[in-house]
This record gives C-alpha cells, sequence and structure tokens, in this order.
C-alpha cells in the first residue's frame, strides 16, 4: 500500500481580483488514511476545493502538492492517471453501455498502435470492484440512480486507483443506495490504499464512515480528526442551524 | 464489435454496388457488363465498347457519382460530429450557420454578376468565402471567450438569421431573377467540379476522417461532462475547436460545391446510432457509408426516374428527393426504435 497525499500550503481562492476571497490561506494534509469528507454549508467553497484537488481549478493562490509535487506541474495524463473524479449528478444521459462508459476511464492509457486487450482487463476489473458485472451491457440510460452512480465510480477506478475525488457522491440516492456507496468507498479505501475525498451533506453518514473531516467554513478550509471535530457545538457553528446528537448504540446520531 | 464489421463490410459492398448500377442509370441506360468493362479498361463481359457510352461514362456520370458519395460522406460527418460537440441530437451541420454564410455569399455572386456584369461569377469562391466568414465569427468568440454550448448554438441562429436577412434582401431585388440562387440553395449535383478538384475534395475529406477516427476515444469521452471529460486526460477548448473547426471546413467545402442539402446531416448520424450503437469508431464508418449510400440514390433518383417519370425536363433538386425518402424512413424507424438520443 503506496502512500498518497495532498499537502496543502496557504491556499486561497477567490473567483476574479476584485471578488472577496471564497476561502484563505488554507493549510491541510490529507493522507490515505480512511475516508476524509469535506463538511459545509453551500457556498462554502467544498466544490471549488474539491476542484482545485482534482487539477480542474488552476487559477489559486497558495500551493498544492500531490506526492510531493506540484500539482500544477503534473502532465494532463499524468494527472488523470493519478487522480479521478466523479462529479454530483451523473443523472444525465449517455448513449453508452455501463462496460463502455467504465472504459472511458482506460483514456490516459490508451494509443493508436496499443493492444485493447490488456485495457479491456482492467475495465472488467473495475467492473467487477463494484459488482456491475450483471449489468454491464446495459445502456447508462435504463440505469437507476444508484447504478448510474456505481457505474461513475467504475469509470473514475479504472481511470486511476491512486486518488478518487467524489462531490456529493450520494445526494439523490435512497438510504440503501447511500450505504452501499459509502461501504464501497469504505472498503477501496481500507483494503485498497485509495485516497477518497468525499464532498458530503449527510452529517450521519459522515459521521459514520469517514475518519477524518474537513470544514468549510467562515471563509477558511481547515481539518482535524473525526473525534475532536464530530461534535454538536462545531457542526451547529458550521451550518449556523442548532444541532443535536446523542449516542446510540455506540454511534453518534445528529439531529435538527 | 464484430457484427459492426461484418454490417460495415455489407454496407460497403452496398455501396460499390450502388455505384456501378449508377453509372447505368441517366437518360441513357447502359448494362452493367459494359460499365466494368469502361471502368476497368478490359473487354471481359461486352463484345465491344461504345465510345459515345465511355464518354457518358468517365466524362459525364463519374464525376458526379463522385461528388455524391463525397459530399454524402461529409455532411453525414459533420452531422455526427456537430451532434456529439453540442450534446444536441438536433445539431447538423448547418446548425452553427456556415451553410447560411455560404447561401449569402453564392447570391452575391449571382447578384453581381446579374447586375453588374455581362459574364457569369463563378458561384464556388464566392460561397467558400461567405462560409468561412462565419467560421471566422464563430472562432473568434471561441477563442475569445469560454462560451458555453448553449450559447455557441445561440450564436450560430442568431449568424443565420443576420445572413437570411440580407439573403431575403438580395433575393428580393433579384426578382423574377431569384430562381437561380433558390435552386442553388435546394442544392445539386447537376454540375460536378473536375476530376483533379473531386481528388482533392475527397483527399481533404480523407484527412478529416482520418483525423476523426484516430481521436475516436476521444470523440467518446466527449459524452462526459466537459469536467469529467477534462479530469480524464482531454483539453476540451482545443479539441472541441479542433474537431468544430475541421467538420465545419468540409461543411463549407460541400455546401461551396453543391448547395445546401439538408436532411442528410442529421438523419444519418441517428440512423448509425440506431445500427451500431454510439461509439464513434463504428459511428463514423457507418455514418459516412450510409451518407454515401443515401445521395447517391437521392441523386439517381434525381436524375433519371422522377425526371422521366414527371417529364420535367428539369431535375428534380436532390435536397427534394432526400427529404421526401429520409423523412418518412426516419420516422418509421424512430417509433420502431424508441431510445435514440
Amino acid at each position: 500500500m503506496s502512500l498518497k497525499s495532498y499537502n496543502i500550503k496557504d491556499l486561497s481562492f477567490r473567483w476574479n481580483r476584485k471578488a472577496d476571497y471564497l476561502f484563505k490561506d488554507a493549510n491541510i494534509v490529507i493522507k490515505n488514511t480512511g475516508i476524509v469528507a469535506i463538511l459545509g454549508r453551500n457556498g462554502s467553497g467544498k466544490t471549488t476545493f474539491l476542484k482545485i484537488l482534482a487539477g480542474l481549478k488552476r487559477d489559486y493562490e497558495g500551493e498544492v502538492f500531490l506526492d510531493g509535487r506540484d500539482i500544477r506541474s503534473y502532465g494532463r495524463l499524468d494527472l488523470a492517471k493519478k487522480i479521478s473524479f466523479v462529479e454530483q449528478n451523473a443523472n444525465y444521459n449517455m448513449p453508452l453501455s455501463v462496460w463502455d462508459i467504465v472504459n472511458l476511464g482506460n483514456y490516459p492509457y490508451s494509443n493508436i498502435y496499443k493492444e485493447d486487450k490488456q485495457l479491456s482487463r482492467r475495465t472488467d476489473d473495475a467492473i467487477k470492484l463494484l459488482e456491475l458485472d450483471e449489468i454491464s451491457d446495459k445502456s447508462f440510460t435504463n440505469l437507476s440512480g444508484g447504478e448510474k452512480q456505481k457505474t461513475m465510480i467504475a469509470r473514475a477506478l479504472c481511470q486511476s486507483q491512486n486518488v478518487i475525488l467524489l462531490d456529493e457522491p450520494t445526494s439523490s440516492l435512497d438510504i440503501n443506495n447511500r450505504v452501499e456507496i459509502m461501504k464501497i468507498l469504505e472498503k477501496l479505501s481500507v483494503e485498497k490504499g485509495v485516497l477518497v475525498v468525499i464532498v458530503s451533506h449527510d452529517i450521519n453518514l459522515v459521521s459514520k464512515y469517514a475518519s477524518s473531516i474537513i470544514y468549510a467554513s467562515d471563509k477558511t478550509i481547515y481539518q482535524s480528526d473525526k473525534e475532536e471535530f464530530m461534535t454538536d457545538e462545531k457542526i451547529s457553528s458550521v451550518f449556523n442551524i442548532k444541532i443535536y446528537s446523542s449516542v446510540f448504540n455506540g454511534k453518534r446520531i445528529f439531529y435538527f | 464489435m464484430k457484427k459492426n464489421f461484418i454490417v460495415s463490410i455489407v454496407l460497403l459492398l452496398i455501396l460499390s454496388a450502388l455505384i456501378v448500377i449508377s453509372f447505368g442509370i441517366g437518360s441513357k441506360f447502359i448494362n452493367i457488363g459494359e460499365i466494368i468493362d469502361i471502368i476497368l479498361n478490359k473487354q471481359i463481359f461486352s463484345s465491344e465498347i461504345n465510345p459515345i457510352n465511355k464518354k457518358i461514362i468517365l466524362q459525364i456520370r463519374l464525376p458526379r457519382i463522385l461528388f455524391s458519395v463525397i459530399a454524402g460522406m461529409s455532411l453525414s460527418i459533420s452531422g455526427l460530429i456537430y451532434q456529439t460537440i453540442l450534446k444536441n441530437p438536433l445539431a447538423e451541420p448547418f446548425t452553427l450557420g456556415v451553410s447560411s454564410g455560404a447561401t449569402l455569399g453564392a447570391a452575391i455572386a449571382i447578384f453581381i454578376s446579374d447586375y453588374f456584369l455581362k459574364y457569369r461569377f463563378p458561384i464556388f469562391p464566392f460561397a467558400f468565402i461567405g462560409g468561412c466568414s462565419t467560421l471566422l465569427i464563430l472562432s473568434i468568440v471561441l477563442l475569445k471567450r469560454n462560451v458555453s454550448l448553449f450559447t455557441l448554438i445561440f450564436i450560430g441562429i442568431s449568424l443565420s438569421y443576420f445572413f437570411n436577412a440580407f439573403l431575403t434582401l438580395l433575393l428580393s431585388m433579384l426578382g423574377n431573377r431569384s430562381y437561380e440562387v433558390l435552386l442553388w440553395m435546394f442544392g445539386s449535383f447537376s454540375n460536378p467540379p473536375g476530376i483533379p478538384v473531386l481528388l482533392l475534395y475527397f483527399l481533404g475529406f480523407l484527412a478529416v476522417f482520418v483525423i476523426l477516427y484516430l481521436s475516436n476515444r476521444k470523440l467518446d469521452i466527449l459524452y462526459l461532462s466537459d469536467e469529467l471529460a477534462e479530469s480524464s486526460g482531454i483539453n476540451i477548448n482545443f479539441e472541441r475547436n479542433l474537431y468544430l473547426a475541421l467538420t465545419s471546413a468540409i461543411t463549407i467545402v460541400t455546401v461551396s460545391l453543391c448547395g445546401v442539402i439538408g436532411f442528410v446531416g442529421l438523419i444519418i448520424p441517428h440512423l448509425s446510432r440506431l445500427l451500431f450503437g454510439s461509439k464513434h469508431r463504428d459511428l463514423l464508418v457507418s455514418s459516412a457509408l450510409l451518407g454515401a449510400i443515401l445521395l447517391l440514390v437521392s441523386d439517381d433518383l434525381a436524375r433519371s426516374l422522377l425526371s422521366v417519370a414527371l417529364d420535367y425536363g428539369k431535375e428534380i433538386p436532390v435536397g427534394v428527393i432526400t427529404s421526401l425518402l429520409g423523412a418518412p424512413f426516419f420516422i418509421y424507424f424512430l417509433i420502431k426504435n424508441r431510445t435514440v438520443v
């Protein structure tokens, strides 16, 4: 299990030179020890932060190192081999089969001359990992929300099993699918050593599955381990609403 | 994949057969044996080759057949790429206005010749410049600002309206003499360029086709959202602009040579998807073949059967037949297979 890490130094972001900073001077280290969850209110910069980690937003101030190297110094394909991204709402229609979509993750590894067999095996592996074997021939358009999300995660894993960044992977899913997705991510993180970062609004899901929390609030982004941060006061102040919690069967449950 | 390969071969055979048959069709019927002999320049099937038939086939029908085949391939490939890049099933090669620009150019050529000159300006360069200036405007917009796909389509449609307004003005000024412009707008293969020009046209198409075919994985990735495509390692703005420029270029050349032949670029990509699925590796090949077949057959009908049957004296514009044939066929397919786009 190789160690993967982000080292973020004095990261600030604003949309343009005249705008206020969305967040300022964030100093964070992210390691592949369990799921890392980003919590915060709408508009607090969670998704922007995730896109900076993905290398999709490059006009930030400060420095972001991935495995010791400036993220902006990676070539496109090298970065794609390191980081894969799952966007917020994959509920659009694509006229391809599940297998073909997962296979798109092979793009950084493909070239015109290369034998396709090796790449097909990578696709098959990703399909197996998410147990999509039975629906692999189905058209993406006809899938349920949960199946679509799993397909997009499989595509991401086919692309890279180093770092996977997911923007609200469980929103718009039912409770059954939410738990299933989180279990898959937990398995990836614990068993495969994948660095998993998610943005989520589901405090209870985060409390159950994440091992460390990054908060986006008060125009900055900060981090600590779960025990210290997952308290009523903290959550209440981040979301600006009174939130209570109680311990039930050894698990902390939040409600309002 | 194997199934698609076989179907492609079948389509290729059908196209080849249709090309041979097309040589025989026209105001003078020539039998197949003689056609093959003339093309191969040998005497296998017929005892003697009629020199007039040879002239008809090599100098009249060959350019015309090549013309319709290349135009069919170009328009359907352009339509396919436009639909992919604009993420819009209703997109066609004319969506961004290059055809309106070309038409305006053609109308200007006819207008100037009619009003100020004794001789006829060649239409091609004017139409070509008209199309290219539209592409130039689009490029400036695309390179200057990060426009969304919807904005791009709106700009294209606005440009079309703008050019069409000028066109209408010219048509009204031409009055009765506007007939020539109108005929040009319907599209026709009746004035094919010479073989050297056709060869250049074909090489241009081939170059674009090869680039697109080698990029088929990237084109598939364009089905994903922009951000996912970007995170897959694709420079999405560059790729998008490149493919739009290439396909617009072959569209401009096609429109400048044969006028605006509608519907091919819209329906052929959809028909290909119904038959072959949505991977570009298959779609590019099948769209090219199906587009060639549709325009070849349409032109055969335009220059023979219908003209003879109706005792029309003039040729029916090929665009008329394309739509008359294509629309019911397409509607039938749409109803039969519900999941198209």
